[in-house]
């Protein structure tokens, strides 16, 4: 097996948070049944701020992401090897009630996903059975349509079926959702890759916005968005990292040949 | 062959399928809707049948029908979604899932008269319960659990799979994402599925003519452990009399509301499949 360099995100504007990572991996792996996916990885990803994962189709991008709420478990052949931290506690034995890692690592996916009920149960769909009064429920709604960026084109039919938003907002409303459960660490896996460059702006815009307050990791294959949203950028081929760092480091003509070529050209000979 | 011949060939043949098909339950409904209508009254739907069942109606074998399938209903669907559940939500390996599958078609295709000797073996022979409407809908509820499980199942295989991915993404306990989205959601199989073996059970004869019903003499129970009578069973033993006209009309009547019973149980499946499809995607 082979190890990779020890690569360590350094937070340009919070240098004593970054000390205290919100995921620290050391040697981590994964795998589906026989197959290796990610490979003995070593990263350390700082509190706030905005952490893309790039890389071609196959790099392990998701399955990295998959394993930070061990929503992969779903998956009987998925397994993890190495050492995980999420916030400073140990990915499997700090978290022995995997519903708590769940809530403080939130997770939006590529493909919108509402359930079939109102906007306003959408948002409160992860709250339900926790007795909350009802001028309460109402204020986490909006705030957290506000927070979306979604308020406004929905304010006035709460009550309408989530299945009538476009696909765009939809996908706003899954973060939304996601937001109401107050994580710490928002996982996003390609959250405009089924949406329209008008929805995908908005969407951008809002992770932009919510990245002071939380640290956001988010995958994506479109390199002008990373450019655009990412404060650090994880470069990722073939289950390995290549390069990991800063944006303007790794965008800058500092950064290794290979992470230049798949930059400039979407290709990597990995 | 042209492929316009071969065309025309499969239409024909395809077409000449399904006109028999519908042909022979046509001729069969217009017999039962003939004969059967000249039987029927308000009379003969309430009143009990005397001088067994040449004279009289079949009000207690409506009742006796309707208490052993409805018993049957209650008894296997916790057992049936329960286990749809399981195979959905907890089984992760194939191999168990296959051999659940397995399982559950064997006993689909288990002839029916073969429960009702376990039914007389195992309750009547080795725990004495002797004739029984409850044993009855207990063994008519192991014929209907293959039926709902699996169409409990193929409902829940339906539905998205990221809406369990989301639902445990919020933070959300298995039994969680089972009560408030896996549930709510493939209700409508589950409930079609249900009406569906209902209407197969209540015309079963096999299963129940050793274990819970008695051709005569019966009442309106008064415990779980007596014999009813019930329409099946009732055709039966008119039919056995058939050379009787009197005997011969009750029992064209009676089938005619069996029928009528299968016919309301299929209808039932299929608005509930529409209605409740439809609310679910609210």
């Amino acid at each position: 097996m082979s190890h990779a360099p020890h690569l360590k995100i350094i937070s340009d504007n919070d240098a004593p948070l970054a000390a205290m990572p919100a995921i620290s991996l050391k040697g981590f792996s994964a795998y589906y049944g026989e197959n290796c996916i990610i490979s003995d990885i070593t990263l350390d990803i700082p509190r706030r701020g905005v952490t893309c994962l790039i890389g071609p189709s196959g790099a392990g991008k998701s399955t990295l992401l998959r394993s930070l709420n061990r929503i992969n478990e779903h998956n009987a052949q998925a397994s993890v090897s190495g050492k995980a931290d999420v916030l400073g506690r140990d990915l499997a034995s700090g978290y022995p009630d995997v519903t708590d890692l769940r809530r403080k690592v939130g997770m939006v996916f590529q493909t919108p996903c509402v359930f079939p009920r109102s906007i306003s149960e959408n948002v409160l769909f992860g709250l339900r059975g926790q007795k909350r009064p009802k001028s309460e429920k109402r204020e986490i709604v909006e705030r957290c349509l506000k927070a979306a960026a979604l308020w406004d084109e929905v304010s006035r039919r709460l009550s309408d079926s989530a299945l009538s938003l476009s696909l765009g907002q939809q996908q706003r409303l899954c973060i939304a959702r996601a937001l109401a459960m107050s994580p710490e660490i928002l996982l996003l896996d390609e959250p405009t890759a089924s949406i329209d460059p008008v929805s995908a702006r908005a969407i951008e815009n809002l992770v932009m916005d919510l990245s002071p307050q939380m640290t956001i990791i988010m995958v994506t294959h479109n390199i002008a968005q990373t450019k655009r949203i990412s404060d650090h950028v994880v470069f990722l081929c073939d289950g390995k990292i290549v390069e990991a760092g800063a944006k303007t480091d790794i965008f800058s003509r500092r950064s290794l040949d290979k992470t230049r070529t798949y930059l400039t050209e979407e290709f990597c000979d990995c | 062959m042209s492929r316009r011949a071969a065309n025309a060939l499969y239409y024909g043949l395809t077409h000449t399928a399904l006109l028999l098909c519908a042909g022979i339950l046509f001729c069969l409904l217009f017999a039962i809707i003939w004969q059967g209508a000249q039987a029927i009254s308000l009379e003969f739907l309430i009143s009990r049948a005397r001088d067994f069942g040449t004279s009289g109606g079949i009000g207690f074998q409506i009742l006796g029908s309707l208490l052993i399938v409805v018993t049957a209903a209650i008894v296997v669907l916790p057992l049936a979604v329960g286990t749809a559940i399981f195979r959905q939500s907890f089984i992760k390996s194939a191999r168990r899932k296959n051999t659940l599958d397995t399982i559950l078609y064997a006993l689909n295709a288990i002839p029916s008269v073969t429960y009702g000797i376990f039914g007389l073996i195992f309750f009547v022979n080795i725990l004495g319960t002797g004739l029984s409407w409850f044993v009855g809908s207990l063994i008519l509820a192991m014929m209907m659990l293959p039926t709902v499980t699996l169409a409990s199942h193929a409902a829940m295989q339906s539905l998205p799979s990221g809406y369990a991915e989301n639902a445990a993404a919020l933070g959300l306990t298995r039994g969680e994402v089972v009560r408030r989205v896996i549930l709510p959601q493939s209700a409508h199989g589950i409930v079609t599925g249900l009406l569906i073996a209902l209407a197969r059970a209540i015309g079963e004869t096999a299963p129940i003519m050793f274990i819970a019903t008695a051709f005569s003499g019966t009442g309106i129970p008064r415990s779980l452990l007596e014999p009813v009578a019930t329409l099946p069973t009732h055709i039966l033993a008119l039919a056995q009399q058939s050379t009787n006209p009197q005997a011969l009309q009750n029992a064209w009547g009676a089938s005619l509301t069996l029928v009528a019973f299968v016919a309301l149980f299929s209808a039932l499946a299929f608005f509930a499949r529409r209605h409740l499809t439809r609310l679910s995607q609210r």
